[in-house]
């Protein structure tokens, strides 16, 4: 016990360099273990220590070194781009006072199904940027596109996200296009382009649909009542992407949000999907 | 003293622990998670269930000083429950954390969507609403992680529910 005590204020004093050594801004050390950020070539490079000593020259060369090589992975990235992919989907369209009478609001889904992903974006404008350890955070905007089919075939009765067979459906498409603001961060790795992007657009959206629904969601007894765009009709269009792009590979979460009129019938349309996708640039 | 001294022992070691930054890369990491909900309906009734079983979870870490990192992060949980709702669950959840760093430990909070899939004998449905949450964990520069997730996903069906998810994990990040 002595001896623990005798040895006391060594460890206290060792303690103390240690947390003094953590004060100092951590520019990484050259003795980090391998795999560590400071061996990718977008680091920043080794502070000067007695075992590393540097120039004043060396660091700014090498800082610029490693900017070029993440820099690289960004300007990959500009350009128009088409994506083209398949994900899981569910869709379910609303008609809020259905033929104008309040409380009268059949919902129909279709419970999730496999769909194809078709994507157009316009090239990317930042308007700002925050710099990280590795690349950048950007904040910008540009426009989205997209094509997709909607095909609801399952009448919501008792259940608010879960439809039912009742022999209702309702097909359509639409063309859908907004200006998106997004944040963009990475790359994640100095030298691949792997990026992590949300965005947010409002705009508009062409949209055709026509089938049957039941008035009153679960009433099978009754007649089913037309539904019709009557042709193409403008609707409002919100969109709300989490992207993971990897390269030319996209992983993406995206919820869209569709409302107009089909005929006197006021109607929305939501979409939640996870899709992965395949980006080719020009 | 003998205490003391003891401390001492024990905080110099983890001093060091401390040390290192945290690093970009993907994580991957999988371990036990819970979920506690309750549900009141406009009529009045309620449902409660809780449901247990194993989670994963897919992550991008981008790091903007020792200090302070940005992680993205996609979550999938099986589950099955029990109480009022006996079913197998699937728990989602798509999130972005901003993290604060003490060395190899960190804190952190997000938002997020979450999703639940809850399929039994008779229906399957599905619902979604955005969410918070925090962590605290561990990321060694070996690459070996782990973390203790807390998240509230809010309104997934009606506005009178309360849940709560907790997730440990312990995996991986390819630095």
């Amino acid at each position: 016990m002595k001896a623990l005590c005798a040895l006391l204020p060594a460890l206290v004093l060792l303690a103390t360099l240690c947390c003094a050594q953590t004060a100092v801004p951590q520019a990484p050390s050259a003795q980090q273990t391998p795999g560590s950020i400071t061996e990718l070539p977008g680091a920043l490079p080794p502070a000067p220590t007695e075992e590393s000593p540097q120039t004043d020259a060396a660091q700014p060369a090498a800082i610029a070194l490693g900017r070029q090589v993440w820099q690289e992975s960004w300007d990959a990235l500009h350009g128009q781009s088409i994506i083209l992919g398949a994900g899981y989907t569910q869709g379910t369209l609303k008609f809020p006072k259905f033929r104008g009478a309040p409380g009268v609001d059949p919902q129909v889904t279709d419970n999730g199904r496999l769909t194809l992903l078709f994507r157009y974006e316009t090239t990317e404008r930042y308007f700002a940027k925050l710099p990280l350890q590795v690349g950048q955070v950007a904040f910008g905007y540009n426009f989205a596109g997209s094509y997709a089919m909607l095909q609801v075939d399952r009448q919501l009765v008792d259940n608010p996200f879960m439809g039912q067979n009742l022999g209702t459906s309702v097909h359509g498409n639409y063309l859908a296009g907004a200006p998106q603001l997004f944040v963009r961060i990475g790359p994640l790795y100095a030298d691949r382009a792997v990026f992590w992007k949300f965005a947010v657009g409002l705009g508009a959206a062409l949209v055709r649909l026509h089938g049957t629904v039941l008035p009153h969601n679960g009433q099978v007894a009754e007649p089913v009542e037309a539904v019709d765009s009557e042709g193409t009709r403008l609707a409002e269009y919100i969109t709300v992407n989490w992207e993971l792009q990897m390269e030319r590979w996209l992983l993406a979460f995206q919820s869209h949000y569709l409302q107009g009129h089909a005929g006197q019938d006021f109607f929305t349309y939501e979409v939640y999907a996870l899709s992965l996708g395949y980006t080719v640039r020009f | 003293m003998r205490t003391a001294a003891l401390i001492v022992l024990l905080t110099v070691p983890a001093w060091h622990l401390a040390l290192a930054a945290p690093g970009n890369g993907f994580g991957l990491a999988g371990g036990p998670t819970a979920h506690s909900v309750r549900l009141t309906f406009l009529d009045g009734t309620s449902q409660r269930y809780t449901s247990a079983g194993l989670g994963v979870t897919g992550d991008a870490q981008f790091v903007v000083n020792e200090r302070w990192s940005l992680d993205s992060f996609l979550s999938l949980t099986l589950e099955r429950s029990h109480g009022d709702v006996t079913a197998t669950i699937s728990n989602g959840m798509a999130g972005f954390q901003v993290r604060r760093w003490f060395g190899q430990f960190f804190m952190g909070a997000h938002l997020g969507e979450y999703t639940e899939l809850l399929r039994d004998a008779t229906h399957a449905q599905t619902v979604y609403g955005p969410g918070m949450g925090a962590a605290v964990g561990q990321e060694r520069p070996d690459g070996l992680i782990w973390s203790a997730q807390l998240d509230l996903p809010r309104k997934l069906i009606a506005p009178g529910e309360v849940r709560v998810g907790l997730l440990l994990q312990v995996g991986w990040r390819w630095y």
